[in-house]
Formats: C-alpha cells, structure tokens, sequence
C-alpha cells in the first residue's frame, strides 16, 4: 500500500477536521454536525453560503485533493437545495475514510453559484445538467450547452470523425466525434441522450422500495453494484442494521459482479483489438461466474439479490459447492491468461504509452476505479470506508507504480490493473466463505413493519459503494409519514470519469482512440438514466405514450 | 424469392442495436459468441454493420432517439431480413412502458419476427428464437422457390 506523500494531510481525526473547517468559516458554516455512527460511514453535514463554497472546497483541497463524489439537487416547496458530496480518503489511513455533505439553501438559489468546473473537471457535467433542468446559474462553467438531447440526432460538423463504437465492441449507442489537427486528434465532441429512460420520475410516481428493481435495472453490468447502493442510501436515512451474514453474502455478490463485469470488458477490449481467441476466452473464462450466479439465485445477471435491510438469497450448500469448483477453475485458468498478457506481444505493443494518465490528472479529475489505480492513486470504498464484510476482510486496494517509482497509467496499465483486481476478488470470495458467519438475513422480515419502519425516515440518506468501474452513490431523501421518494440521485463511476475522456483523446492518434475510450469503460447506462425531464416538458413527437 | 434461399445457405449476419438497453441483455448477446454457446457453429457472424446484417438485434426499451435511427438501420438493411426483439424492454418497454422516453414497443416501429422476454434473456433463448426465425424463412423460402421453379 503506497499513500502519495505530496498529498498527504495535516488532519489527524474527524473531530479535527470538523474544528478546522469552524475555524476557517466560523459563522459562515450552518450547523455543522459530524455523526460517527451512520451506516454509511463518518458523515459531516453542514450549509457552506454560495460566495464561499469555491474557498471552502479549496480548504478541503488542503486536507486532500477535493474529491467531488456527487452532485445532487432536491427540489422543496420553498426552492431547491444544492448537495455536494466530497470524500476525504487519503487524509485518512484505511478504514477512517470521511464524507462532508455540503448543502447550498434555498435562498441561495436566486443568487449565482460558483462553479466547481475549475476544481473538479466532472462537476461540469453535473452543473451543465442542473443548468438545464433548474435554470440554476453557474458562474465561471464554460461550456453551457445541455449535455444531452433527447430527441434529435447530434449534427456532427462535416471536419469531425465519428469513432466507430458499435463496431469496436461498446455495446453502448453514443456518439463520439473528435476533430483532426496535423493528423492528431484536436478536439472531442459527445452526444448523449440516446439511452435516457427517465428512470428517476419514474420512481418518484411508487414507494421507496418499489423503486428497487429500477435500480438494479440502471446498468446491466452494475447491476448490483447499484441496487445495494440505493438499498444503503435507505438503509442509511432509516437506521437499519443489516444483520452480518447478510452484509457477508452482499459483499460476495459484489466481488461476483465485479469479476464478471471486469471479464466482460476484457472481452469487448480484446474484440475492439481484433483478438478473437482471447475474446473467446475471456467469455468462457466468464461463464462459471453466472453459473454461480445462477445457481445461488436463480438468475444469470440482475438476479434480485439485495433487499432493504439484508439479502433475499441464502448461500445454499449446493451452491457453495459450485462456487468452489468457479474458484478453483477460474484460479487455475486465469495464471496462464495473465502471464501471456504480461509477457507482451501485439496486445501490448498496441496498448502501451496510450492514453496515458498522469498521477496528478487522474488526482485532479477525481478519477475513481481500475482507471484511478492503474495511475497510482488508490481509491477504494472498500478499504477507506469499508461497508458491508469488507471490514473484517482486510482489503486494501491495489494501485499500479512502476519499479522506479514511476507511476503507471496507459491503457495497458488501466487492462493490467483490472486482470490483477480479478485476482484480488477471488481471494476475497474465499475470505467471506471461510469466515460466512451464521445468522439471519433481513433485519426486518416483515414487509408490514419494513414500509412502517421506512415511513418513520427522514432526512437524507448515502449510499456508496465500489461498484466494479468504481464508486457508485445513491443519495435519497425521504419525509417522515410518506412511502414514496423525495429525491434520488445518482453518481455513477462512469460519470466521475467521464471527463477524462475528452483530456485522453486531446494528442491521440485516431488509430489509438478506440483502445483509449474502450479503456476508461464507459458504461453509459446509468450516466444517461437519471437526467430526470425538466418541468412541463413532454415528448410526443415520433413516440407514443402508453 | 429465390434470394430469400440463396441468403440461407450463407452464414447470416447479426448487427445489435442498443435502443437504450442497461447493457443487461447486450452482455447476453455478447456471451453468444463464447466457446459454450458459439453461435458461430449454427452458421451466424457478427456484422459491424446493419449494411451488411441479415438480422437486427434490437436491445432495450426504444427511447425516443432511438426510434429515428431504428428506421434507417432497418432500411439499410438488404432483403430478406429479420428483427429480434431482446428482452422484455424491446418487447413491451417492460419496467419502463411508464417512462416519458419511451417510444414504444418494437413492434410498433418494425415488423418483429422473433420475441425474446427475460431480463435479460437467456443465451439458449436467443438461440431457440434465432433457429425458429431461419427454420420459417426455409419454409416459407422453400414453397415460394418452389412455385418459382
């Protein structure tokens, strides 16, 4: 495990964090409150005015790199609050990870708000987004335009190339332009908006946990990833306590998804490379996994395994038993696919010194996931604030740095460090098996006294999680004597790295372009899904409504 | 419709089309080509394109752009051709019918020869739909060469 010494901090607890803050912004700060105690791990909340957010952002720059994790709005009867999610992960050792939830009132609404664009590259797409929704004013966002159209085609400029993703193996229908300067590309437009299902009014029109399924129905691929994040946001704004052989099978399912999520993108860079046989490979290297998947749920993929306040599938013996055999083929199978992969040939010779991501960019665009610790910098969930089994699995994150010192980040690094996580998760499925303590599975296994227990929440509440691209968080809002939802937003890993998109491609021959986008895996499921309807707006034409 | 036959004895071509799916049945598609269900042994390839595609897949509930572009996919495409529709999203909107991006069903906008429910589908559905549809194009290819001849 290697901190990065340059941004090491000067806080030592929470506690000291939290005086700090008072005693830069004293009465400036709104009720300042740090809550040790939270499911979702140390939380302080606080209201920063809108003319000081950028300084107090700076300020948390110093204790660490301001580490935007989310941003979300919530809309009230007397105007709209702001919420800012930043994580401090390296100024604290593992385990001692700490969250500080920025809320920007309502009055402050009808002033400007400083941009976050210049501090964190992704908050444009968050701001871009709430410009087009709330006609909030951003000060300082330089580029306005909606990030993405929902009923027409982009017009792509005629000296623009559109990249051929459907073709390379992205299984996603996005457009990505880029323009040729002197054979190089100059600069990246993309279009979304194809993908969009509105999934958030949708949401907000049943119950909380009714809105499960459409959770777990953001993202094929993250599928659990973001149904336990969602599960945790409620859990967290109601006080549940997940019984541990829950939190075990959960953690389980996690490592599952990822090294099925994790193969099947080994699979789509391999096609996108033209390696048919190690594609082949790569899926059949993935079929035990479902397999298992399927044996202990009944399904292949979205397999309905979380529910509020625990898990609704016990780990059958016959189940293990497959899990066992999965372990052992897998581990057998995936020495000599590495080995072969380290050992170069075309494969490497195409990936390396490509898309190449410098530690202090991945630190500066907040880069989360295999892309973030193929670049060194090691942020992980499940070591700094370890949810779920992950506490008591002694996980600590794996990061890339070249003998020298040098720290990696090209494409072949960002490949790398995803076939080493496989590794990691494998260990990690045999730690919770071995150590899978007995007990029960819902802390509430009524449904009556569930919506009871959910009605009787208010507040807001966090779900995070380190999905397989990264850290993925729910944020909810409930009101005490409702079922239904408030709010619900959500940060994907893919739209915190996002920006690094169009940072990577700048310089990159054409012929790179595809192995770079394809190594950032851009899934755009769920960055696409929440970008709810401004108000009154209604699409007719060319659709029908049912 | 001596074409129709002629197309038959060659592999025919599959191009997926993400009309706003959550990757769910996309990956599904993927796992076709694997070692275990290899649909290239029943004599399918992948297209990189609808030009050169005899059968589209269509993933997902079709979003409201997605709609414009399934038209010109499906019209690009040479004749004789097929649409699949994977997985209950393309098939009904499933989950999200409700959803103001929806543009409705499949079927709504293509003629759909094959229907795929499931979220996702399994692979030995894909298959099972994909035998069917060529099983119905030999016969149906099979008596209109027939009456030609």
């Amino acid at each position: 495990m290697i901190f990065a010494p340059e941004y090491a901090s000067l806080a030592t607890s929470h506690q000291e964090v939290l005086n700090c803050l008072i005693e830069v912004f004293g009465e400036d700060l709104g009720t300042p409150l740090l809550d040790e105690g939270r499911p979702s791990g140390p939380v302080i909340t606080l209201t920063v005015p809108a003319s000081r957010l950028l300084a107090f952002v700076e300020r948390l720059g110093e204790f660490d790199y301001p580490h935007l994790s989310s941003v979300s709005c919530e809309e009230r009867e007397d105007g709209v609050i702001l919420h800012y999610d930043f994580s401090l992960f390296r100024a604290s050792s593992p385990g001692e990870g700490l969250m500080i939830c920025v809320a920007l009132s309502p009055q402050e609404q009808k002033g400007m708000i400083p941009s976050l664009s210049g501090l964190s590259p992704w908050a444009e797409y968050a701001e871009r987004e709430l410009t087009d929704r709330l006609a909030v004013e951003f000060q300082g966002l330089e580029n306005r335009g909606p990030l993405l159209d929902r009923r027409e085609e982009p017009t792509v400029p005629p000296d623009y190339v559109v990249l051929p993703l459907a073709a390379a193996g992205r299984t996603e229908s996005f457009a990505l332009a880029v323009r040729l300067v002197r054979g190089r590309i100059g600069s990246v437009r993309f279009h979304l908006g194809s993908l969009h299902r509105d999934v958030e009014t949708l949401a907000m029109g049943g119950d909380s946990f009714q809105a499960l399924p459409l959770a777990e129905r953001l993202c094929g691929s993250c599928s659990f990833a973001n149904a336990l994040a969602y599960v945790r946001a409620l859990e967290d704004a109601s006080g549940f306590d997940v019984p541990r052989r829950a939190r075990y099978v959960r953690s389980l399912f996690q490592e599952l998804e990822r090294l099925s999520s994790h193969l099947l993108w080994l699979a789509t860079a391999f096609h996108g490379e033209g390696q048919e046989a190690l594609l082949a490979a790569t899926l059949a290297l993935r079929e035990p996994i479902l397999d298992v998947q399927e044996k202990l749920t009944g399904k292949r993929s979205v397999s309905a395994v979380v529910a509020i306040g625990g898990v609704r599938v016990d780990l059958s013996r016959q189940g293990l038993e497959t899990l066992q055999s999965m372990l052992a083929v897998t581990r057998r199978e995936l020495r000599p696919f590495r080995d072969a992969l380290l050992r170069g040939g075309l494969l490497r010779c195409r990936m390396e010194h490509r898309g190449f991501l410098p530690k202090a960019e991945a630190v500066r665009h907040g880069a989360v996931g295999p892309v973030a610790k193929a670049s060194g910098l090691p942020v992980d969930r499940r070591s700094h604030s370890p949810y779920e089994a992950y506490g008591e699995l002694d996980f600590l994150p794996l990061i890339l740095e070249r003998g020298s010192g040098e720290a990696g980040g090209d494409v072949f690094d960002r490949l790398l460090m995803r076939v080493m996580e496989l590794s990691q998760s494998l260990d990690l499925i045999e730690k919770i098996v071995e150590g899978l303590p007995e007990g029960p599975l819902l802390a509430v296994p009524k449904r009556r006294n569930l919506v009871g227990a959910l009605k009787e929440a208010d507040g807001r509440g966090l779900g995070a999680v380190e999905g397989p691209r990264g850290e993925v968080i729910h944020a909810v809002t409930l009101h005490a004597g409702q079922t239904a939802l408030s709010s619900w937003s959500v940060t994907s890993a893919t739209r915190r790295n996002l920006s690094l998109l169009p940072r990577l491609l700048k310089g990159a021959l054409l012929d790179d372009a595809m192995a770079i986008v394809n190594s950032l895996d851009p899934c755009l499921a769920c960055v696409e899904c929440l970008l709810p309807l401004k108000a009154g707006e209604e699409l007719t034409e060319g659709g029908q409504r049912r | 419709m001596d074409r129709h036959r002629d197309g038959l004895t060659k592999a025919l071509s599959i191009f997926r089309y993400n009309a706003g799916s959550c990757n769910g049945c996309d990956a599904e598609c993927l796992a076709l080509w694997g070692p275990r269900y290899d649909l290239e042994r029943l004599g399918f390839r992948r297209a990189p394109s609808p030009r050169q595609a005899d059968i589209l897949f269509v993933t997902g509930v079709v979003t409201t752009r997605a709609a414009k572009n399934l038209r010109h996919l499906y019209e690009q495409m040479a004749s004789p051709k097929g649409v699949v529709a994977v997985g209950v999203c393309a098939v009904s909107g499933g989950l999200f019918r409700r959803s103001s991006s929806f543009a409705g069903p499949l079927d709504a906008l293509l003629p759909v020869d094959v229907y795929l429910p499931g979220c996702p589908p399994r692979p030995e559905a894909l298959i099972e739909g994909l035998t069917r549809m060529v099983l119905r194009w030999e016969d149906e290819g099979g008596s209109e060469g027939r009456e030609g001849s």
